[in-house]
């Protein structure tokens, strides 16, 4: 009895809402939604942009990976350090004057 | 149907239903706005399994949703940020009542069901919205829904108790 009397109260709070009015959607909303729209298509990046922009990182990355692939190659050539390369040559000439 | 014929045929349902997630007139028209922008996005792959209402209905309703959590999210991090406080649950449910379908003499009564009706979950919150303020029936609410009929009684059932609990709770502070 409680409970349905409890549920009945609140049926009846929620009529209140009934009595809330429709209204209009703001006058400036559409124009608003255009130019959001008209400026989001002028920021937008065109599809050939990001394609260069794309393909210069690509060329990029493939020189830089050529370079370190090839200066490797060079390195592993020449492996055993001379004596020279390790002992700096010196001057055994001693000069007196 | 072009864009505009689509906006002049949703664009007070879009905005009194913004309005009833948010009870704030700029927080409904900013929502209503991002609305429409999904619409021009998506409307080409709309696929028509449901009315074009039902899907407007139900990217309003994500729209609004989304913008709460955003909302909260933000006012919480502003919080712990700014003032160090401990719970910040205490104030986030306030929101800037601004409803101008409400009519003067009802503005306090109908403040505070809305105040409860904001700390229900938000599937009781969507229930309530639907079928008390959107007037729509118990199939129509199943179907923006996507449950079963059962489902959103069931969910209405909760969501009374609840608002009652609320209330009930508010009125003995």
């Amino acid at each position: 009895m409680k409970k349905s009397s409890s549920k009945k109260q609140m049926e009846d709070k929620l009529e209140i809402f009934a009595k809330i009015q429709k209204v209009n959607a703001p006058d400036e909303m559409y124009g608003n939604i255009l130019s959001i729209l008209k400026n989001r298509e002028n920021t937008t990046v065109s599809m050939t942009w990001i394609r260069n922009a794309a393909a210069a990182i690509l060329v990029l990355i493939s020189v830089e990976s050529y370079m370190l692939i090839a200066g490797d190659f060079k390195m592993n050539q020449d492996t055993t350090p001379t004596i020279e390369s390790i002992i700096p040559s010196s001057n055994n000439l001693l000069i007196y004057d | 149907m072009n864009f505009q014929e689509i906006y002049s045929e949703h664009s007070n349902l879009v905005f009194n239903l913004c309005l009833h997630y948010l009870q704030n007139k700029e927080d409904a028209q900013e929502v209503a706005q991002d609305v429409f922008i999904k619409v021009y996005d998506k409307i080409h792959s709309f696929k028509e399994n449901s009315s074009l209402k039902t899907w407007i209905y139900r990217i309003t309703i994500n729209t609004s949703l989304d913008f709460i959590k955003a909302k909260k999210r933000n006012k919480r991090i502003f919080l712990y940020s700014a003032l160090q406080i401990d719970d910040p649950n205490r104030v986030i449910h306030a929101v800037n009542f601004d409803h101008p379908g409400v009519l003067m003499e009802d503005k306090e009564s109908v403040e505070k069901i809305f105040q409860a009706l904001n700390k229900l979950p938000v599937e009781q919150k969507t229930v309530v919205i639907l079928l008390r303020l959107e007037q729509k029936t118990q199939a129509e609410t199943a179907d923006i829904m996507l449950k079963t009929i059962k489902a959103v009684e069931s969910l209405f059932q909760r969501a009374k108790k609840n608002l009652n609990t609320i209330l009930n709770e508010n009125e003995g502070l």
